[in-house]
């Protein structure tokens, strides 16, 4: 686990500021509150645990990299999702393209009783398409705005909502 | 577009409370005299307290910080020339990968910094 020290840096613009510095303990304070957020929303695209790891350590790779090229124009979180979102979907098409192996998801434990519904659930939500899965993510787990939605995934908030529709009509039909 | 398509299309951010005032008081007002509408939001909470769920990560949060960690390491390490019976000290790290230089003297356990560069300022 990181243990980054605060320089007093409160927000994830400013630490932004002092990563494209090289500032390393900045680095570690932003991975801190920011990688599982970043997981959580890539393993809900990719489905399989260890590409979600291989996509969030590219994704910090490139955050340490660019954090220069920041603007501030959108919050730091969305920028760093929406990279995220990029690479997983590159990491999705090179699996098309048989470019790479595709690991199957993890199967887990045996579940227990309680257990049985989230994995009947997650079993629904993996039926989707991405573009579906990553929509209800940002919007019903992330609880994000429209606008943030759109510009993490580069689309219309037209077409967000679009998805976002089919999206909670099909799992509404799974869950009957 | 009717009414009550505006009103579903924007239900998520309502049940979230991510809606822009306007828009929240229209879907407010819409959902009092709309029966379909209320049952569409129902459906629509039903769905958000399914995908609330959450898969276990387990240790992925420290493996991948190591990893990261790794391939931010300095390629040149530190340099240290000193002399315990002077109780002088001459040390050199630079990072190429951090552009890090920084140098610094011990004279007799005392630390004195004599050099300290980044290629990028914060």
């Amino acid at each position: 686990m990181p243990d980054g020290r605060s320089h007093g840096v409160r927000t994830d613009e400013q630490l932004l500021a002092r990563i494209a510095g090289a500032d390393r303990d900045a680095f570690a304070i932003l991975y801190e509150r920011h990688a599982e957020r970043i997981l959580r929303f890539v393993l809900r695209i990719v489905r399989t645990p260890h590409l979600a790891e291989e996509v969030l350590q590219e994704t910090m790779m490139v955050v340490w990299n660019e954090a220069d090229r920041f603007e501030g124009r959108s919050k730091a979180t969305t920028w760093m999702l929406g990279i995220a979102r990029n690479l997983s979907h590159n990491l999705l098409r090179r699996e098309a393209r048989g470019t790479r192996e595709l690991d199957p998801p993890a199967a887990g434990e045996d579940p227990g009783p309680s257990a049985e519904r989230a994995v009947l659930i997650e079993s629904a939500v993996s039926r989707l398409s991405p573009r579906l899965r990553e929509v209800l993510h940002l919007v019903f787990y992330e609880e994000l705005t429209l606008r943030e939605v759109a510009e993490i995934l580069g689309i219309p908030e037209g077409t967000v909502k679009s998805r976002m529709h089919h999206a909670r009509k099909a799992l509404a039909k799974e869950l009957r | 577009m009717t009414s009550c398509e505006r009103v579903r299309e924007l239900i998520p951010w309502y049940i979230t409370g991510r809606i822009e005032g306007v828009d929240a008081e229209m879907v407010d007002g819409h959902l009092e005299g709309c029966a379909t509408c209320r049952a569409e939001l129902v459906e629509a909470m039903r769905v958000r307290a399914a995908t609330k769920t959450e898969v276990p990560i387990g240790d992925s949060i420290d493996r991948v910080w190591g990893q990261v960690d790794a391939q931010l390491a300095p390629d040149i390490s530190s340099i240290d020339i000193g002399s315990f019976l002077l109780g002088l000290n001459f040390g050199v790290v630079a990072g190429r990968g951090s552009g890090t230089v920084r140098g610094s003297l011990r004279v007799l356990g005392r630390d004195v910094p004599i050099l300290g560069r980044r290629r990028k300022e914060a």
